[in-house]
This record gives C-alpha cells, sequence and structure tokens, in this order.
C-alpha cells in the first residue's frame, strides 16, 4: 500500500519585500502568494492527496497576522481528506507565543509544537509515521541533537519533516547533519533552502512555491510523491504565478536611444512581460546625450515590474570638449574632471548637470 | 596675417571668381544677394571646412573648391580646398612645397585644420569672435548692455556667450524644486512629512501589536492554568470512581448484615412471649443519642488527622521556594529582557558608528588644514596688495606732476613778461594819452601802481604752487621707493608660503585650500552627527542600565548575577511554579479553616448529647446507661425485636433498591477491589472539590473564548504592520534619492562656481589690460583705463578731464569704441595670431552718417595693425572713407 502526498515549504505568507517594491507591489505579491497556497489546497482536494507535508517557514511570523493565521487555518479545513502536517522554521519559530499556539486548527492539522524532542505523529491505517522537531528562537544547537537520536520502527513508512540546512552554509542552530540519518527514513522533506534542491533521491528541498526575490531564479512549485517501502514516485509540479527574471544589458556608445529601449523592451516575450519580474543590469557605457531616465521610465511601461541596477557609465570624449571649449568654463570644467582621474557614474552625472546648465545658456544666448 | 587673395573657383553661385585683398581695411561692396555672405561663409569654410555643404553647392559642374592665398610671418601660402573630395592642401606660395605638416590635425577626420593652427582657436571662437555681425541693429542702450554682459560672461566663463548666473540661477531653481525638509510645499518636505506620518502610523501599530502580545500572554497564562485545572479535574475523576465502588461494596455488607439479623431476630420472636412496660421514646432517643456521640467521636478524629495532613502539605509548599508572581516586573520581565537585548545591540551599533567617526574626526585633525586656511588667506591678501603696489608704481604721478612743474613755470616767466611789457605798454599809453589830451597825470600813476601789485600777486601765487608741487614730488618718490621694498616682501613672503604648505604653485595652494574648506565643512557635519549620536547613545545606555539592573534585581533571588537566555526562561519557569504553588496554598489554607471550624462545630455537638443523656438517666432513677439498658432491654427486649424485625425488612428492601442481593455482589465483584486508600479523608470534600474545578473550568474557557474574540476584532481596526514598514521605506528610500539629487546640484554648483572664481581672479585683469590698450589705441589717448570693479561695474577714465566716467554716461561714440575695444581684446587674447583679420559683415546698415564715420574712424585706427574685411551694401563707407582721405581697398561684387 503506498501513501500519496505533497511536499512544500518556505510559503512565507506575510513577507515584508525589500525596498525597490513600494506597497502595491508588496501587497500584490503578498496576494499571489496566497493565491498560489489557494492552489496548493485546491491540488490536495481535487487529487485526494493523502498527506500535505510544510517543512518550515509556512508564514513569516514577523508580518504574518492573526486574520492570516485564521485565514489559513479555514483554508486547511476545506481539506478535510488530507492531513496535514505542519513543522516550524526560523521564520516561524515556535515560540511561547507564536500565534499557531492562539489558532483552533481543524481535526487534520497537526503542529509540530516541540522544538527540543522530536515528535511522532502515526496514522497507523496508513502505515505511515512522520517524524519531526520545529524551530524556536533560542537558537539552541543542542535541541537540534534529537534529530539523531531517533528511533524508527522499520516495519513503517518513515518520513522525516524538517526545518534546516545540510549545506552548512546558515548557522549551527539550523543545521543538520543529514548523513547520520537519511539511511533511517524513506522520505526526508526538507524547507529553508528556497531554491529546488535533491541532496540524494529521497532527501528534497521542494523550494518556494512562490519565489520571493531575484536571487530566486528558475521554476518554482511543490514535490508531488508516491511513496511505499520500496518505491517512491515524484513530480515536481510548477505553482509559480510569476518569476524573477534578471537580464544583463552590455551597452555600447553608438546605442541609440530608440536601440537601446528595444534591447530592454525585448528582453522579455510579451506574456512574461505582463507577469514577470524583471531586473535588468546595465553594464557598458552609454553615449552622454542619451537620458537615462527617460529611458528607464519609457521601458517600464512594458513590464508590469522593471527594476534597474545601474553599473554602466556614460561615454565622454573629455579632450573633444576641452579643445571645443578651449579655455573657456566648459573646457575648464571638464579639464577638472580629467584631471582629478576618478570616473564614476555619480561624478558623470555631476559633470553633465553642470554642462547641460551651461550649455542651456550658451544656446540661449545664440 | 593678411588674406592676399580669395579664389571661389566653384562655390555658391560664383565660378573662377577671385578678390585680391589689401592690408589694412577692404570695403567688398555688393548689393543684396551679390554674394556677401557667401564670401564669408567662403573664407570661414576654406580655414575651418563646412558643416552643411549642401548650401554652396555650385549651381553647375562637378567641382566644389576653393583657394585662398595669405601672408604670415613664416611666408605666404596657398590655401586648396576641394569641399567635394573633403581635402585640403597648403603649399608655399613661392615654392610650391607642400607644407602640411605645420598643420595640426582634426583627431577624428584626421584632416589637417588651417584655421585652428593659423589662429589658434576653433570654429566656434572664430566664428564668435572674427566676424562681427549687424551691429547697426543694436542701439546705444542695446549695445552697452551687450558690451557689459560680454565682459561679465567673460570675467566668469571665459566665454562671452556663457552666461554664469543664469547658470547658477537654473541650478538654484532645479534645488529650490526639490526643495527641503522643512518646506511641505516641496518635494523633499513632502517626503518627509509622509514619512513623519508613516512612522506616527507604525508606532500606532507597534502599540496596539504589543496590547495584542500581552492579549496572547495572558491567553498562554491563562491556557496553562486551564491545563493544570485539567489535569486536576481528571484525578478527582478518577477517585470519584473509586469512591462510587466504595459505597456498593457498604451498601452490600450492610444488606447481608440486615439478611443475618432479619433470620436472628426470627428465630428469637418464634420462641418468645411479648412484654411492653417501658417507653419507646426515651428509650429510642437514648440510643440515638449515644450513637451521635460515637459518630461524632469518630468525626473528630477524621477532622484531627485531615487537619495534620494540609499541615503538613502547607509546610512542604512553605519549604520550597515561592516568589509573588503578581508583581509587575516578573509579568514583565520577558517583554523588558527582549528590549535589554535590543538595546544592547543598538549600542554596539552605535557605538561602532561613534568610532568610525571619531576616527573620522581624528584623521581629520591630523591633516593640517587650518594652516593651509591660513595661508591662502594670507597669499591672497598679498596679492591684493602687491596688486595695489604694482598700481601705484606703474602710475605715472610723478611725470605728470613734473609736466604740471614745467608748465607752472613756464606760465611764471610767460606772465611777468606779459605783465612788464603791458604795465610799461599802458603806463606810456596813458602818459602819453594824458600828456596829449592834457589830463591828470594821477591816472598814470595809479595804473601804475595797480598793475604791477597784481603781476606780482599772480607770481607769487605760481611760486607757492611750484613750491608744493616740489614737496608733492619729494613725497611720491619717497612712497615710490617704499612700495619696492613692501612688494619685494610681500613677493617673499608668498613664495615662502607656497614652500611652508608644500605647494608648488597658487594653483595648488587654491585647490588644496578649496579643498580643506570643504574638508572642514564636511568634519562639521561629522560633528554633529556625533554629538547626535553620542546623545543617542548615553540616552539608549541610561535606558540599557536601567533595565539590567531592574532585570539583574528580578533574578538575583534566583541565584543569578548577570543575564542570559537561559536565566530568563529559568526564571520565567521559575515564576510559573511558584505561582501555581501560590494557588494551591491559598487553597489549602481555605480548606484548613473548613475543617477547624467543623471540628469546633462537632465537639460542641458531642458535649450537648453528653447533657442530654445525663437528663434521661436522672428522669429513670437510674445511675448509669448500662443499668438503663439492663432494665429497658429485659421489658422491652421482645416488643424490640419484632419492631427491629419490621424495621430491618424495611430497611434491606430500601437499601437493595432494584437489586436483588446476588445482583449486587455481582456488580461489586466487576467494579474491583475496593480501594484501599484515599487523598480525601471525606468523601463529600472530593465532591465539592471536583465541582468547584469544573467551575473554574468553564469560567476559564469563557475567559479564553471572550479574549480570543476580541483579539481578532482589534486586528482589522488599523493597516498592517506590513504595509505601512513597506511604503515607510518606500518613501524613506526616495527621500534619500532626493536628497542625494540635491547633493548633486549643489556640488555641481561648487564645481562651477569654483571655476568661474579663478576664471574671474586670473582672465579678467588680463582682459582688462587689453582693453585698457586699445582703448587707449582707438581713442587717441583720451581714454586710457576702464576700470572694471570685482562686482563687474565699468567706469572708464576720462584722462583730460581728470574723472571718473560711469559707463551709462559714455556717449554713443565712447561705447561704438568701447565695443571694438573689447573686440579686438579678446581676439587677441584668444587668438595666436596677433594680426588675424576681422570680418564686418553688414555691420553699419542703420548706422546714421555720423555714427558710421565715428566707427569707420576706430576701424582706420584699427587697421593700422590688422586687415579689415568690410563687407557692405551701401557706398556710403567707400564716400566716407574717400572723403577722409584714408587708404583702402574697394572691391565690388557685380
Amino acid at each position: 500500500m503506498n501513501i500519496s502526498f505533497i511536499h512544500t515549504a518556505d510559503i512565507h505568507i506575510g513577507k515584508k519585500f525589500n525596498v525597490n517594491f513600494n506597497s502595491s507591489e508588496g501587497k500584490k505579491r503578498r496576494r499571489e502568494i496566497w493565491e498560489t497556497f489557494d492552489k496548493i489546497i485546491e491540488v490536495c482536494i481535487r487529487n485526494n492527496v493523502e498527506f500535505l507535508l510544510i517543512a518550515g517557514d509556512l508564514v513569516d511570523a514577523k508580518h504574518c497576522t492573526f486574520d492570516d493565521m485564521k485565514r489559513l487555518s479555514s483554508k486547511f479545513s476545506e481539506a478535510k481528506n488530507t492531513e496535514i502536517i505542519i513543522t516550524t522554521g526560523n521564520r516561524d519559530p515556535y515560540t511561547n507565543y507564536s500565534l499557531y499556539k492562539f489558532i483552533d486548527w481543524s481535526d487534520n492539522v497537526y503542529i509540530v509544537d516541540t522544538t527540543d524532542r522530536i515528535k511522532k505523529i502515526s496514522f497507523a491505517d496508513k502505515n505511515l509515521c512522520v517524524f519531526s522537531v520545529g524551530l524556536d528562537t533560542k537558537k539552541k544547537q543542542t535541541e537540534r541533537a534529537c534529530l539523531y537520536d531517533i528511533e524508527v520502527d522499520p516495519s513503517n513508512i518513515n518520513i522525516l519533516l524538517a526545518h534546516g540546512d545540510i549545506f552548512d552554509n546558515d548557522t549551527e542552530d539550523v543545521r543538520i547533519d543529514i548523513k547520520r540519518i537519511e539511511n533511517q527514513f524513506d522520505y526526508v522533506a526538507l524547507g529553508h533552502v528556497h531554491q529546488y534542491t535533491e541532496y540524494s533521491e529521497r532527501v528534497i528541498y521542494p523550494g518556494t512555491p512562490e519565489p520571493l526575490d531575484f536571487s530566486e531564479k528558475g521554476q518554482h512549485g511543490i514535490v508531488y510523491c508516491k511513496l511505499d517501502k520500496d518505491n517512491l514516485e515524484k513530480v515536481f509540479v510548477p505553482t509559480a504565478k510569476s518569476r524573477f527574471i534578471t537580464k544583463e544589458i552590455f551597452l555600447q556608445q553608438d546605442f541609440s536611444y530608440e536601440k537601446i529601449l528595444d534591447i530592454i523592451k525585448f528582453s522579455g516575450d510579451y506574456i512574461s512581460a505582463s507577469k514577470d519580474y524583471y531586473r535588468i543590469v546595465l553594464t557598458g557605457r552609454v553615449d552622454m546625450t542619451i537620458d537615462m531616465n527617460k529611458l528607464k521610465s519609457e521601458a517600464s511601461s512594458f513590464f508590469q515590474y522593471i527594476e534597474f541596477i545601474d553599473d554602466y557609465l556614460y561615454q565622454i570624449d573629455y579632450d573633444y570638449w576641452i579643445d571645443e571649449n578651449s579655455d573657456n568654463i566648459i573646457g575648464q570644467y571638464f579639464k577638472q574632471f580629467k584631471a582629478s582621474g576618478v570616473e564614476n557614474l555619480d561624478r558623470q552625472k555631476s559633470l553633465l548637470l553642470g554642462l547641460s546648465v551651461l550649455l542651456k545658456e550658451k544656446e540661449n544666448d545664440r | 596675417m593678411i588674406i592676399n587673395e580669395i579664389r571661389l573657383l566653384d562655390f555658391g553661385k560664383f565660378k573662377d571668381m577671385s578678390i585680391k585683398l589689401d592690408k589694412g581695411i577692404n570695403v567688398i561692396f555688393g548689393h543684396n544677394e551679390a554674394g556677401k555672405s557667401t564670401i564669408h561663409r567662403f573664407i570661414e569654410g576654406m580655414f575651418y571646412g563646412l558643416s552643411d555643404t549642401s548650401k554652396y553647392k555650385p549651381w553647375s559642374g562637378e567641382s566644389f573648391a576653393g583657394q585662398i592665398i595669405y601672408t604670415t610671418n613664416e611666408g605666404k601660402v596657398s590655401l586648396t580646398r576641394d569641399f567635394k573630395n573633403k581635402t585640403v592642401s597648403v603649399k608655399d606660395f613661392e615654392t610650391e612645397e607642400d607644407i602640411q605638416d605645420l598643420f595640426s590635425r582634426n583627431k577624428k577626420s584626421g584632416m589637417i585644420e588651417p584655421g585652428k593652427t593659423i589662429f589658434g582657436v576653433n570654429r566656434r571662437v572664430f566664428k564668435n569672435s572674427f566676424s562681427i555681425n549687424q551691429l547697426g541693429s543694436k542701439t546705444d542702450d542695446e549695445l552697452l548692455v551687450d558690451i557689459k554682459e560680454k565682459i561679465e560672461n567673460l570675467a566668469k566663463s571665459r566665454d562671452e556667450t556663457i552666461k554664469m548666473a543664469e547658470a547658477f540661477d537654473e541650478l538654484k531653481k532645479m534645488s529650490n524644486e526639490l526643495g527641503t525638509a522643512d518646506d511641505i510645499t516641496s518635494h523633499l518636505g513632502l517626503v518627509s512629512r509622509k514619512i513623519d506620518d508613516l512612522i506616527a502610523e507604525r508606532d500606532k501599530r507597534n502599540e496596539l501589536n504589543l496590547r495584542f502580545d500581552r492579549k496572547l500572554i495572558l491567553i498562554d497564562v491563562y491556557k496553562k492554568q486551564l491545563d493544570f485545572r485539567k489535569e486536576e479535574l481528571s484525578i478527582i475523576n478518577e477517585i470519584v470512581d473509586e469512591l462510587e465502588n466504595e459505597k456498593l461494596t457498604v451498601t452490600y455488607d450492610q444488606a447481608v448484615q440486615l439478611q443475618k439479623e432479619i433470620d436472628a431476630l426470627n428465630t428469637e420472636i418464634g420462641n418468645s412471649k411479648s412484654i411492653l412496660e417501658i417507653t419507646m421514646e426515651e428509650y429510642e432517643k437514648l440510643i440515638k443519642t449515644i450513637s451521635r456521640i460515637e459518630q461524632l467521636e469518630e468525626l473528630e478524629n477524621d477532622l484531627e488527622t485531615q487537619m495534620e495532613d494540609l499541615n503538613r502539605e502547607v509546610d512542604d509548599i512553605k519549604s520550597s521556594y515561592m516568589i509573588n508572581f503578581d508583581s509587575d516586573d516578573y509579568r514583565k520581565m520577558e517583554t523588558s529582557y527582549e528590549m535589554y537585548q535590543n538595546d544592547k545591540d543598538a549600542l554596539n551599533r552605535l557605538r561602532s558608528r561613534i568610532e568610525t567617526i571619531q576616527q573620522e574626526i581624528n584623521e581629520f585633525e591630523k591633516n593640517n588644514h587650518g594652516k593651509i586656511l591660513e595661508s591662502f588667506e594670507k597669499f591672497s591678501d598679498n596679492i591684493r596688495e602687491i596688486r595695489y603696489l604694482k598700481g601705484m608704481m606703474d602710475s605715472d604721478i610723478i611725470t605728470v606732476m613734473t609736466q604740471k612743474l614745467k608748465k607752472e613755470k613756464r606760465s611764471k616767466n610767460i606772465n611777468l613778461i606779459l605783465a612788464v611789457i603791458l604795465t610799461l605798454g599802458i603806463a606810456a599809453g596813458t602818459y602819453w594819452a594824458a600828456n596829449y589830451y592834457n589830463d591828470n597825470m594821477i591816472y598814470a600813476f595809479l595804473i601804475s601802481i595797480i598793475i604791477p601789485f597784481l603781476i606780482v600777486k599772480n607770481t607769487t601765487r605760481s611760486t607757492n604752487l611750484i613750491k608744493s608741487l616740489k614737496l608733492e614730488m619729494h613725497i611720491a618718490k619717497e612712497e615710490k621707493a617704499n612700495s619696492k621694498d613692501m612688494l619685494s616682501y610681500l613677493v617673499e613672503e608668498n613664495n615662502q608660503l607656497i614652500v611652508d604648505t608644500d605647494c608648488s604653485n597658487f594653483n595648488e595652494l587654491r585647490s588644496k585650500y578649496n579643498i580643506s574648506l570643504s574638508e572642514i565643512q564636511n568634519i562639521e557635519e561629522r560633528r554633529k552627527t556625533l554629538e547626535a549620536l553620542e546623545e543617542e547613545y548615553s540616552f539608549v545606555k541610561r535606558r540599557y542600565d536601567d533595565k539590567e539592573a531592574n532585570l539583574l534585581h528580578i533574578v538575583k533571588p534566583f541565584g543569578y548575577e548577570d543575564l542570559n537566555d537561559d536565566i530568563i526562561q529559568d526564571v520565567t519557569d521559575k515564576i510559573l511554579e511558584s505561582n501555581i504553588k501560590f494557588n494551591r496554598l491559598n487553597s489549602y489554607e481555605q480548606n484548613f479553616e473548613d475543617l477547624k471550624n467543623e471540628l469546633e462545630e462537632t465537639t460542641r455537638e458531642r458535649e450537648n448529647h453528653f447533657s442530654l443523656i445525663e437528663a434521661i438517666l436522672n428522669n429513670n432513677n437510674v445511675a448509669s446507661i448500662e443499668e438503663l439498658k439492663h432494665q429497658i432491654r429485659e421489658q422491652k427486649e421482645l416488643q424490640g425485636k419484632i419492631v427491629e424485625r419490621k424495621d430491618r425488612s424495611i430497611e434491606l428492601t430500601a437499601l437493595l433498591g432494584n437489586y436483588t442481593m446476588e445482583e449486587l455482589r455481582e456488580r461489586i465483584d466487576r467494579s474491583g477491589k475496593i480501594l484501599q486508600e484515599l487523598p480525601f479523608d471525606d468523601k463529600n470534600q472530593v465532591y465539592i472539590k471536583r465541582d468547584a474545578i469544573l467551575e473554574e473550568i468553564t469560567e476559564m474557557e469563557e475567559r479564553c473564548e471572550k479574549l480570543m474574540q476580541n483579539l481578532s476584532d482589534e486586528r482589522d481596526q488599523a493597516r498592517v504592520l506590513v504595509e505601512i514598514l513597506e511604503e515607510l521605506e518606500y518613501y524613506t528610500h526616495s527621500k534619500e534619492q532626493l536628497e542625494y539629487n540635491k547633493r548633486l546640484i549643489e556640488e555641481t554648483g561648487n564645481t562651477i562656481s569654483g571655476l568661474s572664481a579663478i576664471i574671474q581672479e586670473e582672465f579678467l585683469p588680463k582682459l582688462n589690460r587689453k582693453i585698457n590698450y586699445y582703448m587707449n589705441t582707438i581713442t587717441n589717448g583720451k581714454y586710457k583705463e576702464v576700470l572694471i570693479s570685482d562686482d563687474l561695474h565699468l567706469s572708464i577714465f576720462d584722462e583730460y578731464n581728470d574723472m571718473l566716467v560711469d559707463i551709462d554716461n559714455l556717449s554713443a561714440g565712447t561705447i561704438d569704441q568701447l565695443f571694438f575695444a573689447v573686440r579686438i581684446a579678446l581676439i587677441d587674447i584668444i587668438s595666436r595670431d596677433k594680426s588675424s583679420p576681422i570680418i564686418l559683415d553688414d555691420c553699419f546698415t542703420q548706422y546714421d552718417d555720423g555714427r558710421l564715420l565715428n566707427a569707420l574712424k576706430i576701424l582706420i585706427d584699427i587697421g593700422m595693425n590688422r586687415q579689415v574685411l568690410l563687407f557692405s551694401c551701401h557706398r556710403r563707407e567707400g564716400d566716407m572713407l574717400r572723403n577722409m582721405e584714408s587708404v583702402f581697398n574697394y572691391v565690388t561684387l557685380s
């Protein structure tokens, strides 16, 4: 007899987004995360999935509201044929006043409410045992040691559900020494790494079902599995409504305004531009007469979201300007900039601003 | 240089057209559309190339070229340009030798640029300086404004077309548009206002969240207590179950006993006769009282045991450590600890920022900026002094005085001689007249007296004047000598200043000065930031110390001397434990009080019963209860047994209820063994306790539910924190952007104004000298000096009238002179070739004859030193020059 389950993690409901997202962007993105969450529940209901394993960071506890939690609870109660097992992560630690404690969860929801010892949740009728331990804020490394003392009954299907870092990249309190335990379990459902990662056939990070920032590239979704003592069938199901896409554009001094605009415009196809998040890194050299601010704002109208990283410089022919203006203030101005030997975008902007006001007066006179 | 000939081989409408030009003035006359402008553009095009060739493409023919023959100090050169193929060749006119290598080339096109090499300026400057267009369309006032503006522009930007004041205005306008944080009508003000609003909203939201969290804490405490109570309830329920079992057993035993008694009574009653003598009432009362006393004694023993047990438990609790949980400090401890940790982090962050800034300030103080500032200011003062002294020395006051002295001496002598001749003449004439007319001699005598007197007076005045002039000259010479010493002293001092500040020249000192100035401003700001940070640090530190002391005070009773997460957790746990103990202690103490009262009540009742027994004994005249019993027993035994049998039977039926004896036995067996030992001495107490706990649980559950209800309602009232924070971050970022833009504008302004100041200081004196030179030349020495003040106000020194004339009071002619002086001065400064030609294109079209005459006089003066090409559509210029008998070359375009 096999069991079916969906493994997800790091949904981060209620997340606060960074500065480039203004308030309405953040709101929109949080709504999209909810929609994706709803979609996961929908998949559980439609496919009669027996178990939904959430491996931590379901919510961002710092900013998630009580109403959010109530909404979660209500949504979980809809999937009444799916047993939902939730462990806590570093973003939603199970502390004394964790909101998880104050919600009336429906009977199909199991919150892993221990942080210093293993919680064993058994489903005798399905011959399944889920082992887990939550995270709290004490950052005690020793509490995770209980992971290494689990005794399993080999006749059962044994799953470990945990939030943590198996690659030793993060702080010690969230690390898990996977080598010591992986062989005991039929499946290890992990959370914490936001990108889909297969440590081994049966040790999986599903990644965030909806990506959260530009570091989270590529496809995002959930892992749908069928498991018995001998076999594991698993499918990655994409769920993300939007992707975060970073493109670098190398500009050359002979590129015209329209050409640069076209390159930016066509860095994403129409469908992608209307739903994905774009970050354009501008490098290389730009003709100094091009108004980049205007260009960027014009380009923005083609994307539902776009941000720019200015890593370019203006192409400024100092010698030409010095020569053209021999001894007058414009010539002196360029000489001074050239002599300083420092060339960065800020200084260039200052130079071009000065030039624009000096030239403006000059033009007026003519 | 002089242009000897221009050859328009194929250019515009011209083909093989040649114009020979002379040095000095060349008037090129042609009606409108005769091609004057084409020739003008041709000259420009030959030297600099054409930016737009289409306009001058020949009307017919394939070729598009021209040639200019010109002479410089190095010799005669022929310059040929093919506009079509864009080639230029320059050859020595005599030897035909290619001299291209002597010319600079354009970096982009690689083509030689004859104009740049010859005149030393680029096309733009050539166009602006060497060509003078449409002068005539300007009125005197407009020309005056034009001159003032040109000089101001030149002084500040070294370019007559760049208006610095307006450039600064433009920057200021940009900066003003951004505004300041205080001005709510500006961008920055609006954003700052929005940020303040958001901070207020965030604080309000945080306050709400804090209240929410406090409620969570409360609910948590209730829930824990609820769990504890539920646990207690389950224990009590177990006991109740056991009690139910014991009751059945007792019932069964009683039933068996009753059955035995009934059987025995049946046996006895069957053999005896009944007798009745003693009253049953008295007997029953006695029996009841005795059994009641026995019951009460038993009860007293029970109560005493219970009290002892309770006392033991109370002592146990009291002997373990307890603390009063109700204190506010303990309730807030966890929050307070979290804030304490936050303060700790904040302190570290502040400390590191303060150290960074202090390090910056220390770095700054190590550099000797003060010396640079002082040196630069001293240097500038010295330069002003030197300029003044040089002016003093250059002025030719002594020569003027010497001339004046000579003039005065000469006039004195002439006066004297004239006076003597006049006096003698008049005297002789008068004498002759008097004789002739035979008149009185008195007149002649009087005249000969008065006139010499006047002469002597006049001579004395002159002598005095000469004396004072000599004295003044002496003083002036002395001053001059002193100035020389002073000058060399100052120059020496300035050189020393340069050396002292490790600079190689004044410009380097100036740039160091500017750096120091901005450094000082910068460090001032850093100091202010430092003060603010230190203030914040000490504020946070005070708060942190208070918190620490408070927390230490709290944890001290638990044996802790310092603070960390574990300690706080441990203390919290202990407090909770204590609280539970407190509750238990309270309930025990209440129980104890109840038991004590009950005991007293029981003892009193027992004593009452004893007096009742004594009364009964007296009534029956018996000494003891035993005796009375005996009597009664004998008399009433039989009757009693019958009654007893009846009673026992009823009792047995009531006791068994719906059960039969066998059924009851079965049930007891099923329920298991009777409980051996109970935690409560009194069964009722168990039930009371259970009911109390149940009530408490219901109440707590209701309270929790109520709190939970409020909890969710309250969250709906305001915007969620995450939205406020995101908006706050967004606006803070916007503000930083605006401030960055403002800084950019200010820095740009500073850079330009610094450069402008340097230009004014370095370029203006040079320009002034040149203007003076040309003004002097053009006005034949009438105006030697044009004074340009620091604020660029113009005035002219009128040599003849010995007075300073404001530029606004000059005549139209002088303004024209000044215009040309400024124009030529500029050409002189910027041009490499000091004798390059100037081109006037229909300049004087709107001049009236008087003014034109004046202008031509100026041109004649200019024409002495350089070639003048005067394009005109009038014949006036030629006619007037001819009338003035000036030498000039006249070209007529057909």
